[in-house]
């Protein structure tokens, strides 16, 4: 293989992220890019390690819909959704539904590697975390108050969400999922997305973040997906593994996450991001929200952005 | 559009004689009656909900009554159905006490916001749409109870990959599909395998065609299986060569042979293929053909009409 720059990718979101979330949000994302880019930048890093950190610090940081932070469900509980994916055997792991984990990427890895399956859900999660000791959170730990927030005006205007749910608008509703992609050294790539899903979802309901396919994909043959917006519009496109057949068919990899989003809008009429990579380490990044925090690292270069014309540039300081 | 109906009822489990002749007069009686239901006006997503639902309810087949049974002795299911016209999709994963596991994902796709449930919120969900709780000693058979015993005692891996599905297109040109399943034997509560993430279990698309796989449930998920077929079929290769590749390829990045997928393109044509040693299927299109165990030769029996025997599993004659 030739030579790859490792590179990591992240987004915290795509939705009409309200002003005072910008600061935290963008904040939030350049920070995980850091971590995650230095456990790539090590002599031995993985793509997978890379991805894995990155979710961690986006899952520990309450300004994001994942772990700490997470949106409650109608029952005003929290309930977590995760995947992680390598793309060199495809060998994959994800978690849906699990009630007071911290950071469900890691429960969604220890799947991975630990189990002979590929996902779990609900109950059996939760009892699985406990059998490999992850220890439970109290769920005090993970609820903010911008969270108890959203789910009050959800209940009072019940009525009136579910209408916005059955609009055009499906990106109008918070879409807070967090994801990366990244490709190490070595040419291996790997995604990770996590996630609270949406205010007032009906208990069990599970989104696209946690479906091999649709909130995320990769395989060392193409590179890397991993998606945010309106959740339903995403499984019926299977939007992660959309932007990789966009990339087989010789798209670049900008155009592929482009093309990805216009067919979901114009098919099912939803809106949300893409972030990606190909199996070269060239990135793109779209979306069709008003906002989506997200910031890239490659060869000691920070490159973020919130709004759509954004990009900045930063070079990192070695410390 | 003549309307066509093609159904499964798995692969990875080699039947025995005494079951042979009883699952081809279930899959006969499967494909006749989402037939009929298309002949009579009903759309393609009625025509697949009314084929699962049938062999949900044999006990011969790993969906519904007949469920393989989890590491802890209960029933856990999983159910995806889909349509082709807007990309209407329904799931459910892990859910208990549903008879018709089937049903609920379609009440899933027309009653609630959502796309997909699990656990004990699909649970609830069935019983506010008016569906009869039932316990899991409804869904126990004697031969999964022993398969478990034989699973648990040798420790070994687990297997058994009898998922039905179905595949119809009707009279407008709308394609559906639907799959079901009780799991593996022996499986983690809360395990989910390929069957209700869609794109994997099954996947639907008026402007390509439908596909329900069964096999390896998280072999298929990591190859996005029934994605994969339709995206051959959408670069121009034909039902069989899509099948072919998409099939080899999973075989190739997973090691695994136990898969196998059934196809109604958007033209109406019927294609199935199989790399492990089985699959049952049945598929009616004013000639109802069956077909079963593909080692060496397969048998090709026509009820009315038409009158070729065919050795290769290619031979699929309408």
């Amino acid at each position: 293989m030739g030579e790859v720059k490792p590179t990591i990718l992240i987004h915290g979101g795509a939705w009409a992220i309200p002003d005072h979330l910008v600061k935290d949000s963008v904040d939030g994302v350049k920070i995980a890019a850091t971590v995650g880019y230095s456990v790539l930048n090590k002599e031995n890093g993985t793509a997978l390690d890379a991805v894995e950190a990155a979710i961690c610090s986006l899952e520990e940081n309450p300004a994001f819909d994942a772990g700490t932070g997470a949106v409650l469900n109608a029952a005003g509980d929290v309930a977590l959704d995760a995947i992680i994916m390598e793309g060199k055997e495809l060998r994959t792991g994800s978690i849906a539904c699990v009630q007071n984990i911290k950071n469900p990427v890691k429960l969604a890895r220890l799947v991975m590697e630990k189990t002979d399956h590929v996902m779990l859900v609900g109950q059996g999660a939760n009892i699985f975390a406990k059998e490999m000791g992850v220890p439970e959170v109290p769920k005090t730990d993970l609820v903010t108050p911008e969270a108890v927030k959203y789910w009050e005006e959800y209940s009072k205007y019940k009525e009136a969400v579910h209408d916005l749910f059955n609009n055009k608008i499906k990106g109008a509703q918070g879409h807070d999922t967090v994801g990366a992609v990244a490709i190490d050294r070595q040419g291996n790539v790997a995604c990770a997305t996590s996630t609270g899903g949406i205010t007032g979802k009906r208990v069990g309901r599970v989104g696209d973040s946690p479906l091999i396919g649709s909130g995320g994909y990769c395989d060392n043959a193409l590179g890397a997906a991993s998606t945010t917006g309106h959740g339903e519009s995403i499984m019926k496109v299977l939007l992660a593994r959309l932007v990789l057949q966009n990339i087989q068919t010789g798209l670049s990899t900008q155009t592929a996450a482009e093309r990805a989003l216009e067919y979901m809008e114009q098919r099912v009429g939803g809106a949300g991001g893409v972030i990606a990579i190909n199996n070269k380490g060239e990135i793109g990044k779209h979306f069709t929200t008003e906002r989506m925090p997200w910031a890239t690292i490659s060869e000691e270069t920070l490159e973020y952005g919130i709004e759509p014309k954004d990009h900045y540039r930063e070079t990192m300081t070695k410390s | 559009m003549d309307p066509a109906i093609i159904v499964h009822g798995g692969c990875g489990y080699i039947t025995p004689d005494d079951e042979k002749l009883l699952k081809e007069e279930c899959l006969k009686a499967s494909v006749i009656a989402g037939l009929k239901l298309m002949e009579e006006g009903g759309s393609s997503l009625d025509a697949v909900e009314v084929a699962v639902t049938v062999l949900e309810d044999s006990p011969l087949f790993n969906a519904g009554v007949g469920s393989a049974l989890r590491s802890d002795c209960s029933v856990e299911m999983d159910a995806l159905i889909m349509h082709g016209k807007d990309l209407k999709v329904g799931s459910v994963a892990a859910v208990k006490g549903v008879k018709n596991p089937v049903k609920l994902a379609r009440l899933v796709m027309e009653k609630s916001e959502h796309v997909q449930l699990c656990g004990v919120g699909a649970s609830n969900f069935s019983q506010k749409m008016g569906l009869e709780k039932v316990s899991d000693e409804v869904f126990k058979t004697p031969k999964q109870i022993r398969s478990l015993e034989k699973c648990l005692a040798i420790k070994s891996k687990q297997g058994g990959c009898d998922t039905v599905g179905a595949v119809a297109i009707d009279t407008n040109g709308c394609i559906a599909c639907g799959t079901s399943t009780g799991g593996i034997i022996g499986a983690l509560p809360g395990r989910v395998g390929d069957v209700p993430q869609i794109g994997s279990g099954g996947y639907a698309d008026n402007s390509i065609g439908g596909v329900s796989t069964t096999g390896s449930g998280e072999d298929i998920a990591r190859v996005v299986l029934a994605r994969l077929i339709l995206f051959h079929m959408e670069q121009g290769h034909t039902i069989q060569k899509s099948l072919e590749k998409s099939l080899h390829y999973m075989k190739e990045k997973t090691g695994t042979i136990i898969g196998g997928a059934i196809v109604i393109d958007k033209n109406g044509e019927i294609g199935m293929d199989f790399i492990s040693p089985e699959m049952s299927w049945a598929s009616l299109r004013a000639k109802i053909h069956w077909g079963m165990l593909a080692t060496a030769k397969w048998r090709i029996r026509f009820l009315k009409g038409a009158l070729k025997f065919g050795e290769s599993r290619r031979q699929v004659e309408h």
